[in-house]
């Protein structure tokens, strides 16, 4: 063994090499404030490492970034803890950048020789934050998508060559496939590259003039085994808070859900030009230059000479890095270093302020929403409530890209993988995701979608404003058990929740409840159950599936088909009438007097409802104001507001058919009845 | 570097504060490596997916004339690449070959045995030859020696439906090796 090192030593030289890297003397012993440069090395080691690992599973490209992504942190064993350490590392990099910059300038060790080394340290501050700036995008996800159109949009202001610089960056004037494949080499080659090339300089550098160490009078030490061991503790204890960030999601995830899900680094929905995604926001460490926009508007500028985002986004921090570059210089003087002191946390402060100043515009519902400013001036007031609303949205967007993340999981798991033509085609076809926006979109405006709880989309309906002119049904829970009975309620056809706020609140059908269905005798009620039992069986819901089964096998849902053309048992049964006098149900009855209720709420019957209520088969001449959203079902009439496939994503929505865990709507119908 | 300004009275190395500084170094350099090793084995832990179809349909009767020759017909089903799921993928090739007069189909897989090139065949020489490592087969698959490959070609099931159309249990053995072993 010894001659085998004494014989590779010979040629390499490998004894001297590990004798100065291990002892290198410390002037005054090991200390813990060491040790902050070895955490950085550590976490940038870490980086390389996972990073690699990360490559061999990564693919760059608009179809298959997000998607391979998704396979890391979800399929593969450990995949998420790769992930994760890596997310949360290159987090925790920036931290240490921060304390190592500060511990330098407040000891002055950025003094004559060291100016070069803290120069060397500035720019690769600069490569570390470039390295997560790239990365942030590399998922492909609305998080990553819409924070780095904003940063490449910056780069737009750069004066003279900026539109040059960013189709260069960006690959083209679009986002895709070449934004990917540049971000990632300079990601995993170019940044790290010259990371490792300007580290090995400041490594060297630092070795040449030693450790920067205050006067004292303890006895020198080795840097091996008393600091070594320091610097391992502190890089353990580094490793610990990156590996509880990871598994925030044992603690998060709510009851019920796997903890596995939410393990980890976060992969938002795949990133989506065309859909709106408010809750973009950068890394936190970016979040003060976020905030620094804000306040850079012409009018704060006075002056349209220079652009304010180019004041915002590039002088400002230009400026702020220039003056970083010159502090070795200023430190000369006593006073100056005693500025460079003042100024680099005067810095920290203000970052600190404008970090804290865009949380609470993101939270200001959350902390503030609920107490509106007392005596306040109208100003004031419609400033507040500004802030909540925006703030609101900000919220909303959260949860709603966290919705719409879980359920793009969900999809992909239950179709056995991704589609060829990518994660963004399975959310274009989803009900689930589609559904609520396409009913915001062109359903809103009258109808409401609001559960039990008073959760969901509300319409111009909502209670606050019942008897509103433009109040059309709530469509939570359409033809289902529940809805029907609660429609056929005296209290409920002509109320705000149904046709209160339409021509049909003072329409036949609402005599009929009026009169008819609300004096029906008690062998009446159980026959209303059965009917709507029988009428809520034509829409096939998914969730009503085990009560249709169970009553079609009694026979109760025959006797209730039998009953929607006959006179329901009441005290004055002479001149009652039944559902078949208007509408047509199968063989009985004749359209174009009230809607066909074969098939009633059925995926087709809806489809072709939202198409053209105009149609016989619907209201025919009686519709109040609903609009035909595809009056041309079979072509592609300019007329046509919504495609076949969003009217059937649509309807399928609002049937719950897609749904996990639907059944709000199934409660039994004969609580409503009575 | 300095090691002259070092003083004498450094204290001696204490062999429980280097074992202690390994220990601790070692878990947290190791432990982000592993975790990439982990993530690396992934493959070794996938089979292949169960419930996938063992006959697969690759061609009608009429489509392979009884002439004794051999053709090629590509694969179909349902196939998992990572993150990717596609159905009706080709995932391979197979060569039939049906006997005068017969309505027995006989099966090859293309992929050679010896080092899994595709073997092609020819058509003047009538047998099936490989385009590496000259590596060739009788029709019948047998192995014409002198020849790298350690088996014939791997046969493959086939059965004719009533409607009259070939499947094939397709499966793919690991090349190189005198037994068939099914890769999965």
């Amino acid at each position: 063994m010894n001659q085998l090192w004494l014989w590779l030593d010979d040629r390499t030289g490998i004894k001297q090499l590990v004798h100065e890297t291990l002892y290198e003397n410390i002037p005054g012993g090991a200390r813990w404030r060491y040790v902050w440069g070895s955490t950085l090395v550590f976490a940038f080691i870490t980086q390389v490492v996972t990073g690699i690992f990360l490559w061999m599973c990564y693919s760059p490209s608009s179809r298959t970034a997000w998607e391979s992504v998704y396979y890391i942190q979800y399929e593969m064993q450990f995949g998420w803890l790769l992930r994760g350490i890596h997310h949360f590392m290159a987090q925790m990099m920036v931290l240490l950048l921060a304390i190592h910059l500060l511990q330098v300038v407040i000891d002055g060790a950025y003094r004559a020789p060291r100016e070069f080394n803290f120069w060397i340290g500035l720019i690769l501050m600069k490569i570390v934050l470039g390295l997560s700036l790239t990365g942030y995008l590399l998922p492909w996800d609305q998080k990553g998508y819409w924070a780095t159109a904003v940063a490449t949009n910056l780069m737009g202001f750069v004066p003279l060559v900026g539109d040059q610089l960013q189709r260069v960056v960006v690959g083209g004037s679009q986002y895709g496939n070449h934004t990917l494949t540049r971000f990632f080499a300079l990601h995993a080659g170019v940044l790290p590259g010259l990371l490792i090339a300007l580290l090995a300089m400041h490594i060297a550098l630092f070795r040449k003039h030693g450790i920067h160490a205050r006067p004292s009078n303890r006895p020198d030490q080795y840097f091996w085994p008393d600091q070594v061991l320091r610097d391992a503790v502190a890089c353990l204890a580094v490793l610990a808070v990156v590996l509880l960030c990871c598994c925030g999601g044992f603690f998060t995830a709510p009851s019920g859900a796997l903890p596995a899900d939410y393990l980890g680094a976060e992969l938002a929905a795949p990133a989506d030009p065309s859909e709106q995604f408010s809750a973009a926001r950068p890394e936190w460490y970016f979040l003060f230059l976020f905030q620094l926009l804000k306040y850079f508007t012409p009018e704060t500028m006075g002056s349209a000479l220079i652009g304010n985002e180019f004041v915002g986004a590039i002088l400002v921090p230009g400026l702020i890095m220039g003056f970083l570059f010159l502090m070795p210089i200023l430190g000369r003087w006593r006073l100056g270093h005693g500025f460079n002191v003042a100024f680099l946390f005067a810095l920290l402060i203000g970052a600190g302020i404008l970090t804290f100043k865009a949380k609470e515009a993101d939270l200001y519902a959350q902390w503030y929403g609920a107490r509106p400013p007392s005596n306040a001036s109208d100003q004031e007031l419609a400033a507040f409530e500004k802030q909540v609303r925006l703030s609101r949205d900000y919220l909303a967007a959260v949860e709603q890209g966290e919705r719409d993340a879980r359920r793009i999981v969900d999809v992909v798991r239950a179709r056995g993988g991704v589609p060829f033509a990518g994660a963004i085609a399975l959310m274009r076809e989803d009900a689930e995701i589609q559904g609520p926006r396409l009913f915001a979109q062109s359903c809103a405006s009258c109808h409401s979608y609001l559960d039990q709880a008073g959760q969901g989309i509300a319409g111009p309906a909502a209670p606050a404003e019942a008897g509103s002119p433009f109040a059309a049904p709530n469509l939570y829970g359409f033809a289902s058990r529940r809805w029907l009975a609660e429609l056929l309620h005296k209290d409920g056809f002509a109320s705000a929740r149904f046709f209160g706020g339409t021509g049909h609140a003072e329409g036949d059908m609402a005599n009929f409840v009026g009169d008819q269905i609300a004096n029906l005798d008690d062998e009446g009620k159980v026959q209303l159950v059965q009917l709507i039992a029988a009428l809520s069986a034509e829409a096939k819901l998914r969730y009503q599936e085990e009560a249709d089964a169970k009553d079609a096998a009694d026979g109760s849902l025959d006797a209730g088909r039998g009953l929607l053309s006959a006179a329901l048992s009441s005290p004055n049964a002479s001149d009652s009438s039944s559902c078949t006098d208007c509408h047509k149900f199968r063989d009985q009855g004749d359209l174009g007097t009230a809607p066909d209720l074969t098939g009633y709420g059925s995926e087709e019957w809806l489809v072709g409802m939202i198409s053209n209520p105009d149609h016989e088969r619907f209201y025919s001449g009686s519709n109040d104001r609903m609009p035909a959203f595809a009056p041309d079902a079979q072509g592609d009439s300019p007329q046509n507001r919504l495609s076949p496939s969003q009217l059937r994503l649509l309807a399928r929505w609002i049937r719950q058919d897609e749904q996990v865990g639907a059944g709000a709507g199934a409660a039994p119908a004969d609580e409503a009845v009575r | 570097m300095n090691d002259r300004s070092v003083s004498a009275e450094a204290p001696r190395r204490n062999f429980i504060l280097e074992l202690w500084s390994c220990l601790l170094g070692g878990i947290a350099a190791l432990f982000p490596f592993l975790t990439g090793v982990a993530v690396f084995l992934d493959p070794l832990r996938r089979g292949a997916k169960a419930g996938q179809a063992r006959f697969l349909r690759v061609a009608t009767l009429d489509a392979v004339p009884d002439d004794g020759l051999p053709r090629q017909f590509p694969v179909i089903r349902d196939a998992t690449d990572a993150w990717n799921y596609s159905p009706n993928e080709r995932v391979g090739a197979v060569y039939l070959r049906r006997m005068p007069g017969e309505s027995q189909v006989k099966a090859f897989n293309v992929v050679c045995p010896h080092a899994g090139c595709f073997v092609g065949f020819d058509a003047q020489g009538r047998f099936f030859q490989c385009p590496c490592h000259t590596s060739s087969f009788t029709l019948d698959g047998e192995v014409i020696r002198p020849s790298p490959s350690p088996r014939g070609m791997d046969p493959l099931e086939v059965r004719v439906t009533d409607e009259g159309a070939i499947e094939v249990a397709f499966v793919n053995y690991y090349p190189g090796k005198e037994a068939r072993i099914e890769k999965n």
